[in-house]
């Protein structure tokens, strides 16, 4: 294996501000993202920081290049007064990188046994952070670790949450992007709904829509049926009967950020008692959003949420034997802080967005609505409303 | 995303033919004097506990533990309320869900009394994860290769057949991708792709259509059914690259011979490139891995001389100084003894 030869990606024109990718986010995102990130080394005493990213976990590389990476491992590290660089496994990564134009410095030579670890890391601190070092191979982490030397490795995953929490007005223009394409995806699907439809043909259908307004990705549970559903999951054989629900998450990325929505529809005619599970459901939904603004903990939304289903009767599903949490920051990765959950004590700053949804059993079954907001500080932007009726279709 | 149709097959001998890989990583953990085996994955990198359990990691991360005189163990890394969609979607004996991988193989350690543990394909291994498993009290943390991925590398009939139909996916996909182009409808070609191959079950699918300057558009596309997996690209409605298009999948399939290498595969597709050049081409990455390994990883492994009925992907990429997409010609071969075969004609 060579371990001398130059980056293949210096073939490739220096990349500028102005002649960066089209995709790409603009420079002063790269300038605002790295000014608060070296604020961050300063306050946690850190001479410089290396992101690990790989195809599940790639959103701290994504926030530090503006590049989709998809090809496997990737490595950036910003120190607090050079300029960044990145080191990446896939050829193909490299150049999304140095496409996006916001680092000069690329190497496409992340393999084990190269010495390009040891490049990257070259003048570094005695105390470097590392994002996702909890998930970081053993092979990799050992070359890390060889490279840095004595220094000292400070997990860092917690340093980029938090930065990534507050979000720039370029960010929010994409998350409600996302929203509305995820909107017009449940629209498309509530137009096919039909006897006989399974779910991953309604997967199908929906991410047709997503793709060609323009999603890079999705992530999507699903599930057909009534009160014997206790949970979302990826989508089956399954076929739709009349008279069913229909149960979606649904979460595009768009440029980079995902939103997600929650919607619960009906096949048929609804009973009563199913009209009123998702009524509650409706006020749970109304009374997080209405709690929302900048300074309150997550767990006071939770506590919003939850405090509706109790007085309908439903204290029993606010237990985490019925759900998972009442909400959840998504951003460029899926699932973020906030955790809307009580006793969250995290206070929610301006300019987060995160989505509120009481999604739980019930005895008629799992209902899921849920909307996105971005904080403010006097309440909050709703990105979306769910209906506020249970919308169905009749066969 | 996983999250196209990922159902078990009702069909009892379906569950056999799990049971039976499982039976081998068995045999090979015993000849190696462990008492369990344990296999991590996450999201990204699953096809290896598919193979073993049809589960698919969804979402999160997870773990397969296999006690060679005990249960198979589906550890993932999810809330108990998806223990039941995995037990009907997976063949295993057991299941427990839990953040704290390592807490549950702790209590699994005692109660079947492992007192050794090979961590399967360690260096991919999470070394987090690995040093809290050091630190269990009376385990014994032993490395072990990539005993599963090594199994797949001359995939079994039915793991061929997951190869082959996930193949066949994406080479309907292509097609619908080109029939979009020739309508004039490039910048939906990406979406009707993905919608074939999910339509069809896909378990994973991604389609990528880049336009080109010279019309048409680059496709990359990737499919995944069950633990096979299947990568192709292609150039859409250029008519220039039509010709150029085959002659390096050409050279591509002559390559993918047995006892060929890396090397004198990527050689010849160098030479070949040589032969029909293109203006404006800067950088070029020629990729050459085993169809078992298509799921991108941290690369650790050099490629042994190829063996018939191995699996290879073969992919050329190439971007202009300003870093637009010029070539992407790509497929499967299956390794035979004087040529390889185009897996979607197997």
């Amino acid at each position: 294996m060579s371990t001398a030869s130059a980056p293949t990606v210096e073939r490739l024109a220096a990349p500028t501000a102005r002649r960066a990718d089209s995709f790409a986010p603009p420079y002063r995102e790269f300038e605002w993202r790295l000014s608060r990130l070296r604020s961050a080394l300063d306050d946690d005493e850190l001479d410089a920081v290396l992101v690990y990213g790989w195809p599940w976990r790639s959103e701290n590389v994504r926030y530090l290049t503006g590049a989709r990476t998809t090809g496997g491992a990737s490595l950036v590290l910003v120190t607090r007064d050079d300029e960044v660089r990145a080191l990446a496994s896939d050829v193909r990564d490299a150049v999304a990188i140095r496409r996006a134009g916001w680092i000069h410095e690329v190497d496409d030579g992340l393999r084990a046994g190269s010495n390009r670890v040891q490049q990257l890391l070259r003048g570094t601190g005695p105390r470097i952070g590392v994002s996702q070092i909890e998930f970081m191979p053993t092979a990799l982490l050992g070359a890390v670790r060889e490279a840095a030397g004595g220094a000292e490795l400070v997990p860092a995953s917690s340093l980029f949450d938090r930065l990534r929490l507050v979000k720039s007005p370029w960010e929010h223009s994409c998350v409600r992007d996302a929203v509305r394409i995820a909107v017009d995806g449940w629209s498309s699907l509530m137009a096919e709904l039909r006897p006989g439809l399974k779910e991953y043909e309604a997967v199908a259908i929906v991410e047709r829509e997503l793709k060609r307004a323009g999603a890079e990705d999705n992530f999507m549970l699903i599930a057909f049926g009534n009160s014997e559903v206790r949970g979302m999951h990826p989508p089956e054989n399954r076929p739709l009967a009349s008279n069913e629900f229909v149960r979606t998450e649904l979460t595009p990325q768009f440029d980079g950020y995902y939103a997600q929505i929650c919607r619960t529809g009906f096949l048929g005619d609804p009973t009563d008692e199913q009209f009123q599970a998702y009524d509650a459901f409706i006020a749970a939904l109304e009374a997080g959003i209405a709690t929302v603004r900048a300074g309150v903990t997550a767990g006071e939304v939770a506590v919003a949420e939850n405090n509706v289903l109790r007085a309908r009767g439903l204290g029993e599903y606010t237990k985490s034997k019925y759900m998972r949490v009442r909400g959840h920051g998504v951003g460029i990765h899926v699932d973020e802080i906030p955790a809307i959950r009580e006793g969250e004590g995290l206070e929610i700053p301006s300019g987060a967005t995160f989505v509120v949804h009481p999604n739980t059993y019930n005895p008629v079954g799992y209902i899921v609505v849920g909307d996105e907001v971005i904080v403010t500080d006097s309440g909050s932007e709703r990105l979306s409303t769910a209906e506020f009726v249970l919308p169905s279709k009749v066969v | 995303m996983k999250r196209g149709l990922s159902s078990l097959d009702p069909n009892p001998s379906a569950r056999a033919i799990y049971s039976i890989r499982q039976e081998k990583v068995r045999d090979a953990l015993r000849r190696n004097g462990v008492d369990a085996g344990i296999l991590y994955a996450d999201i990204s990198t699953g096809a290896d506990i598919a193979y073993l359990t049809h589960a698919t990691l969804y979402w999160s991360y997870g773990a397969v533990l296999i006690v060679v005189d005990g249960p198979t163990v589906l550890l993932p890394g999810l809330s108990p309320r998806t223990e039941e969609w995995f037990s009907a979607n997976g063949v295993f004996d057991r299941i427990v869900s839990s953040t704290d991988i390592a807490g549950a193989v702790r209590d699994l350690a005692v109660e079947f009394e492992v007192k050794s543990l090979g961590l399967i394909d360690s260096g991919h291994f999470p070394a987090a994860l690995r040093e809290q498993l050091c630190a269990v009290p009376g385990l014994v943390v032993e490395d072990e290769g990539p005993i599963v991925r090594e199994q797949r590398q001359i995939p079994d009939i039915d793991s061929l057949k997951s190869f082959v139909d996930a193949a066949r996916l994406g080479a309907h996909a292509i097609a619908t991708a080109s029939d979009a182009v020739a309508r004039g409808e490039t910048e939906n070609a990406g979406a009707e792709a993905e919608y074939s191959m999910r339509m069809g079950g896909a378990w994973d699918a991604s389609a990528i259509v880049e336009p080109s300057s010279e019309g048409g558009g680059l496709l990359s596309l990737r499919c995944q059914v069950r633990d096979g997996w299947y990568a192709a690209a292609r150039h859409l409605g250029d008519v220039r690259w039509k010709d150029r298009g085959v002659r390096l999948l050409d050279v591509m399939r002559h390559s993918a011979r047995k006892g060929g290498t890396h090397e004198a595969a990527e050689r010849l597709i160098r030479e070949e490139l040589d032969l029909i050049p293109f203006p404006g081409v800067a950088v070029v990455a020629v990729t050459i891995e085993f169809a078992a390994d298509i799921e991108p990883r941290y690369r650790m492994d050099e490629m042994g001389s190829f063996r018939e009925g191995q699996l290879i992907h073969m992919e050329v990429d190439a971007w202009s100084k300003d870093g637009a997409s010029l070539i992407a010609v790509g497929d499967v071969f299956r390794v035979g003894a004087s040529e390889g075969t185009l897996i979607s004609s197997l």
